[in-house]
């Protein structure tokens, strides 16, 4: 009750012409004019949309005191929780900032979000492509890239398999790729002759199209396979199997390192095994990526925006954070320290 | 048996052991489906409440302090020998079966998983029976006053609080000006009218509101600082809440009395509002005085209705034996130091964000979504629902342009009935989200695009209602020499309404729990406040519970999931049962 | 009613008077075309995306191709809606076992055998099954029924499967079947059952004899709602059933005939066509591509398979329906 009136009587002071407007159902048309203008320029921030009309001289006041704002966030369901994360702590510190993050997947963020202006960020599993890089240069969005995190993909085995721990790049493709091998021992021949029982990620996610761009390349991937988004129900299917192998997220290998056992991957170094420190270090490729959140640069001009985006850095190297709670691997404090840097620039940038 | 028949007579009584097979098959069939969804209610139940941690000691001392002296309650309004004696049977028959059941089970079958006999029997025999004895205690004087007391106070509340919450995204200046310059004079010029009876300042009244809004939205910006929350719900919302109990009282007879219940409410819930938080009693401000001021006027006005007609008085003892039972079950628990469960639904899930942890997640920005996008949805479809039922019933043509529309738009209306609501999302999608620019996600896009899913629903049922109004009430109102407009709003709506509102509110329910929609459009994932524009980003329950049902971990899937299931169908089921309420007095009228 | 109007013109009405006639008639029939402009702008929506994915694969190769896969990468983009509409009918299907058996059966008791008090229990209750949201159903499945099922009948059923979604859209369809036929076999005049049992007939045979037959426009057109309504449903498969494009695995039997086990098919993930719609809207795809248009052109074939069976319906039911 307490906490719903301090949003209700700040929210007073905020709420410009824009609700005036559309709190009178007959008007809402115009209402939504004014919107339109609003969110193309400055990412759709709550509390500029006042300074519209001119009329609320105090929300400028109580921006002095506390953060105040909303922040609008979109983009890949991998970085999601890791943004959520960070986003709850963030807003139990400050009341007045609401933040509202949508799992679209890193391209319909981009697309139907981000690029025209709709959010202030945008996470991705990927770097921004090319197409979507048009996108935002025709709706003048401008943005910069930050690493949010790295995610170690892990390649797990059942753990009576005691033949496959360890795995070259090539073999993994020849598990994985269009024209898949059908038996452990078309793989390596001393390997059982037994059937691959094969667990995935969905063809819509980014984890499929890393996993393919960086193991199979040109080969593809085969279509005879259990796909999910689902982390455990690819864990629950190779720790039923004796002779099956997945691939997923680090996360939940991360958190239950006896469920299952993950392959140590040979990428002509011999064999890693994934870890905190393994990818971290970049040790462990190829299958360690980074995981991006892409904020506007017009948004970060708002103090709200900018000071949640500095907040997100510094949390991308809380071990308990990014590692405990969500599973990912925290970035070093030398990464940290380049992306701040590539903040403060852009945001002194913004805000001139 | 039958067999024997064939042989000897072979008349008539060939068929009869095909005849109750078939009987009780076909009975069978009928509960199956609901059977099938309760005992899915129940482990979803179980496990929002963690009830299959609770102490067997636990749950009997609530039984003994709460529901059996309600149960003695129910039975007293009814004062039928009978009843008491079958609710006696079933009570203790029940434990006594339910016992051996669950015994056999357990020592033949194997075990149940998280259901003991204790949980057993409060879902097989206390609830159900709580249910009948509800049922037929509301027969009686006593029990239809308690009932009607805790409904007022239930539903004063519900209303109150979705005011407040209403109040987030609608600035509540706007509509202080919008009232006092707008409704205000029409209500006046309208009531002038019709007591002097000049037509002239009646049709004068929608001029006049209209008028009010466009000055309220242009003088919107010059009025900044005053009046403050306080006041305007005061103004606006609690005093005419408080004249409008005070006529129906005056009505009964009693100046005084009148004073009395919509002054003593106001009072209150002015005093509360505006000294509730200087003097440190925990509540105040603005919502509390909103609250106590729609929950309390009808209370009162409903207090002094018993009290004048004098029966069932002691009914109004409910609400006060039902927390003295759960105070002195707390009590209890707290002084034998009982082991208490350890619900997932508690009070901080309804009013905290959500969170990673599945301890802090609550469902509160979720639930302020689905209030805001339901009260819009309400309004819209209620409007073009009825104003679209009463083109096809009453302004109706066989033959010329309106003819044709007539059945072009009642064809249409069953199709669009069948559209799956996956495709209305992609509507909302294209039409309101990217074309007209409403935005993904937000609260007026969601609100469009679930109004034109139940649409067709909410105008099917308004034409069944308007269809149901006598013809003769019309001829009646014609002869008169009554325009066909005062006939519709004279006579055939004041008849249709119970059956209009009944039908939308089954198709709001609908709107409530509508997810895929929600997913085309771009609903937010997750917000961690509630939204404070009709144009910022929003989640709304089912949304939030598709979520989390995605969540690997098995707190989020056994316990935060089914608690926001829970409190997604309490709010369905008091839509509902609004709704049923309403639809049974309408029909106990005619 | 439609007759009445014509009442002559007593009262002298002011001009006023008929402007207000004429402004509350307006109001109302622009309100009546709402509901016709949401059909034009639902057609508008889904045709004009999907005849720019049409233009990029044709019409041909998404009706027959056995692939869906609407990923770029890797080369293996293809749209065949066949996997799709395979997972669409074995929901469909399996939930109108269920559904059409318990609903017409629901029907015959409530209209032949119910005392006035249980039809009054019943009925309520019925509709609370479709009264459901179906996120919720969709939860059941994934969290009770799958579990459930897994544990006494299929150890090696999925995580997600097409069972438990296709049980849960089959109870919640039970009421549409239950309550259309209901209202069909009421509407058999009571003449017909007494001359039923004038001739001796037992209410059994009354009952299947009498009022189904005289019914049956009614129940073939609640059949046909129902199993649209299946088609179409959407939350329960996204959450129960998992989300995996493919043909059914053929074996071979006696002879070399080819055969699909149903089983293998129930107790494994699936892809209905709504489902690839969700998927595709929450995807990590490029949004305003080609897989963003192959939504709308989903959407497009169920509006139009809906379209159809709710028109069928109508035919049945006015057609067909017996006149007494």
């Amino acid at each position: 009750m307490a906490h719903n009136q301090e949003v209700d009587t700040e929210a007073m002071t905020r709420r410009g012409s824009l609700a005036a407007l559309a709190g009178a159902g007959a008007l809402a048309l115009a209402g939504c004019t004014e919107t339109e203008s609003d969110s193309g320029g400055d990412g759709g921030s709550g509390s500029d949309s006042s300074d519209s009309s001119g009329s609320d001289s105090d929300s400028e006041m109580s921006s002095d005191d506390a953060l105040s704002g909303s922040i609008n966030i979109a983009g890949s369901s991998t970085v999601f929780p890791l943004m959520s994360a960070v986003a709850e702590e963030f807003a139990e510190a400050n009341s007045e900032v609401q933040i509202d993050i949508s799992s679209t997947g890193s391209g319909g963020g981009f697309a139907n979000f981000f690029c025209v202006g709709e959010t202030d960020f945008n996470n991705a599993s990927r770097p921004i492509k090319e197409e979507e890089q048009e996108l935002c240069a025709e709706n003048d969005v401008e943005y910069i890239e930050l690493i949010a995190a790295t995610d170690a993909l892990t390649v797990v085995i059942n753990n009576n398999n005691d033949f496959a721990t360890e795995m070259t790049v090539e073999e993994l493709s020849q598990i994985w790729q269009s024209d898949a091998a059908e038996l452990w021992s078309d793989v390596r021949d001393e390997w059982p002759d037994e059937e691959i029982d094969r667990y995935g990620a969905a063809d819509t996610s980014g984890t499929y199209d890393y996993f393919i761009e960086n193991v199979m390349g040109e080969d593809g991937h085969t279509s005879d396979y259990q796909a999910t988004e689902q982390d455990n129900t690819i864990a629950q299917g190779v720790s039923g199997s004796e002779y099956a192998i997945g691939y997923f997220g680090f996360a939940y290998y991360f958190q239950n390192p006896d469920e299952l056992t993950a392959v140590a991957v040979d990428n002509g170094d011999g064999p890693v095994l994934p870890s905190l420190e393994t990818a971290a270090s970049g040790e462990y490729q190829p299958l360690s990526r980074s995981l991006y959140t892409y904020p506007s640069t017009s948004s970060l001009g708002e103090e709200h925006v900018a000071e949640f985006a500095r907040y997100f850095v510094s949390q991308t190297t809380n071990e308990d954070l990014v590692a405990g709670d969500v599973g990912y691997v925290p970035a070093t404090e030398e990464t940290q320290q380049e992306q701040m840097q590539i903040l403060e620039d852009a945001i002194e940038q913004a805000q001139g | 048996m039958a067999t024997d028949n064939t042989a000897t007579t072979a008349f008539g009584e060939v068929s009869r052991v095909r005849g109750i097979v078939f009987e009780y098959l076909s009975f069978g069939a009928s509960v199956f489906g609901i059977f099938a969804l309760a005992v899915l209610l129940i482990y979803v139940t179980i496990d929002a409440f963690d009830l299959a941690n609770a102490n067997p000691l636990w749950l009997l001392t609530y039984f003994i302090t709460l529901v059996v002296p309600f149960l003695g309650f129910c039975l007293y309004s009814a004062r039928d020998p009978a009843v008491t004696r079958r609710a006696l049977v079933a009570a203790g028959g029940g434990l006594v079966a339910i016992a051996a059941v669950f015994t056999a089970i357990e020592a033949f079958v194997g075990q149940i998983p998280r259901l003991n006999w204790p949980l057993a029997y409060l879902f097989v025999v206390i609830i159900p029976l709580t249910g009948y004895l509800t049922y037929v205690g509301a027969q009686g004087r006593a029990g239809s006053v308690g009932f009607g007391l805790i409904g007022r106070l239930l539903g004063g509340t519900a209303i109150g609080l979705a005011f407040t919450v209403l109040f987030l995204v609608f600035d509540a200046r706007l509509w202080f000006l919008v009232y006092t310059l707008g409704v205000v004079p029409a209500v006046l010029a309208y009531g002038y009218g019709r007591i002097r009876s000049v037509p002239t300042a009646q049709t004068a009244a929608v001029p006049v509101a209209i008028g009010g809004l466009f000055v309220a939205v242009f003088l919107r910006p010059v009025v900044d600082t005053y009046p403050t929350t306080v006041f305007i719900y005061l103004w606006t919302l609690a005093v005419p809440v408080a004249v409008a109990g005070g006529f129906v009282v005056n009505a009964r007879g009693s100046r005084t009395a009148a004073l009395a219940a919509a002054g003593g409410p106001l009072a209150v819930a002015t005093g509360v509002g505006l000294l509730g938080q200087p003097l440190g009693l925990g509540v105040g401000g603005p919502n509390a005085l909103l609250v106590v001021a729609v929950a309390g006027v009808p209370t009162a006005v409903y207090l002094h209705r018993v009290a004048d007609v004098g029966e069932g008085v002691t009914g109004l003892g409910l609400p006060v034996l039902l927390v003295a039972g759960a105070l002195a079950g707390a009590l209890l628990v707290e002084s034998f130091g009982l082991p208490a469960p350890d619900p997932w639904l508690n009070g901080s899930f309804v009013t905290e964000a959500p969170s990673r942890n599945a301890r802090e997640a609550g469902l509160y920005p979720a639930i302020v979504g689905s209030v805001i996008i339901i009260a819009m949805v309400a309004a819209l479809s209620f409007v073009l629902g009825v104003a679209t039922s009463v083109f096809l019933e009453e302004y109706t043509a066989d033959s010329g342009i309106v003819g044709a529309l007539t059945r072009m738009v009642q064809i249409n209306i069953a199709n669009l009935a069948a559209i799956p609501s996956v495709v209305y999302g992609l509507l909302g999608l294209a039409v309101f989200a990217n074309l007209i620019g409403f935005g993904f996600g937000t609260a007026v896009t969601a609100s469009l695009t679930l109004s034109l899913l139940i649409l067709p629903i909410t105008i099917i049922s308004a034409q069944e209602a308007i269809r149901s109004v006598p013809d003769d009430l019309r001829r009646g109102s014609d002869a008169m020499g009554a325009t066909r407009w005062q006939t519709t709003k004279n006579v055939v709506l004041p008849e249709a309404f119970p059956g209009i509102l009944t039908g939308t509110i089954l198709a709001l329910g609908r709107a409530i729990g509508e997810t895929a929609p929600l997913i085309m459009i771009g609903a937010a994932t997750t917000v961690f406040s509630a939204p404070t524009s009709l144009f910022s980003r929003f989640s709304a329950m089912p949304m939030q519970i598709y979520a989390w049902a995605d969540f690997p971990q098995a707190e989020f899937r056994y316990g935060v999931v089914a608690a926001g299931v829970i409190t997604l169908l309490i709010i369905l089921i008091g839509m509902n049962g609004t709704a049923i309420l309403l639809r049974n007095r309408a029909e106990g009228e005619n | 009613m439609t007759d009445s109007i014509e009442s002559p013109d007593l009262q002298r009405r002011s001009g006023l008077t008929r402007l207000k006639e004429g402004t509350y008639g307006g109001f109302f029939a622009a309100c009546a075309v709402v509901t016709l402009l949401t059909t034009i702008a639902i057609i508008a929506t889904l045709l004009s995306d999907a005849v720019v994915f049409f233009s990029e694969v044709p019409i041909r190769q998404f009706l027959t191709s056995t692939n869906w896969s609407p990923n770029p990468a890797g080369g293996g983009q293809a749209f065949g809606i066949i996997p799709l509409v395979i997972g669409t009918l074995t929901v469909t299907i399996t939930a109108a076992f269920i559904a059409l058996p318990v609903g017409t059966l629901t029907a015959i008791y409530l209209s032949e055998y119910a005392t006035p008090n249980a039809r009054s229990i019943l009925k309520p209750l019925l509709e609370v099954l479709a009264g459901i949201p179906t996120v919720v159903y969709g939860y059941f499945a994934l969290v009770y029924v799958t579990p459930a099922l897994k544990a006494m009948l299929f150890p090696e059923m999925s995580t997600f499967n097409a069972l438990s979604a296709s049980l849960m859209v089959g109870i919640m369809t039970i009421p549409m079947v239950s309550s259309i036929s209901e209202d069909a076999m009421s509407a058999v005049p009571d003449d017909l059952r007494q001359a039923g049992y004038g001739l001796g007939a037992t209410k059994f045979e009354v009952s299947t004899g009498i009022v189904v037959p005289a019914s049956i426009s009614g129940i073939a057109s609640s059949y046909i709602l129902a199993v649209s309504r299946a088609i179409g449903e959407t939350m329960i498969v996204v959450v129960a059933m998992g989300a995996q494009a493919r043909m059914p695995p053929v074996q071979e039997a006696v002879f070399g005939i080819p055969f699909v086990n149903p089983a293998d098919v129930l107790i494994d993930s699936g892809m209905t066509i709504t489902v690839a719609m969700v998927q595709i809207a929450g995807s990590d795809l490029t949004g305003g591509t080609l897989p963003y248009d192959a939504m709308f052109a989903l959407g497009l074939t169920l509006f139009v398979v809906t379209l159809v069976m709710n028109v069928l319906s109508d035919i049945i039911a006015e057609r067909y329906r017996e006149e007494y």
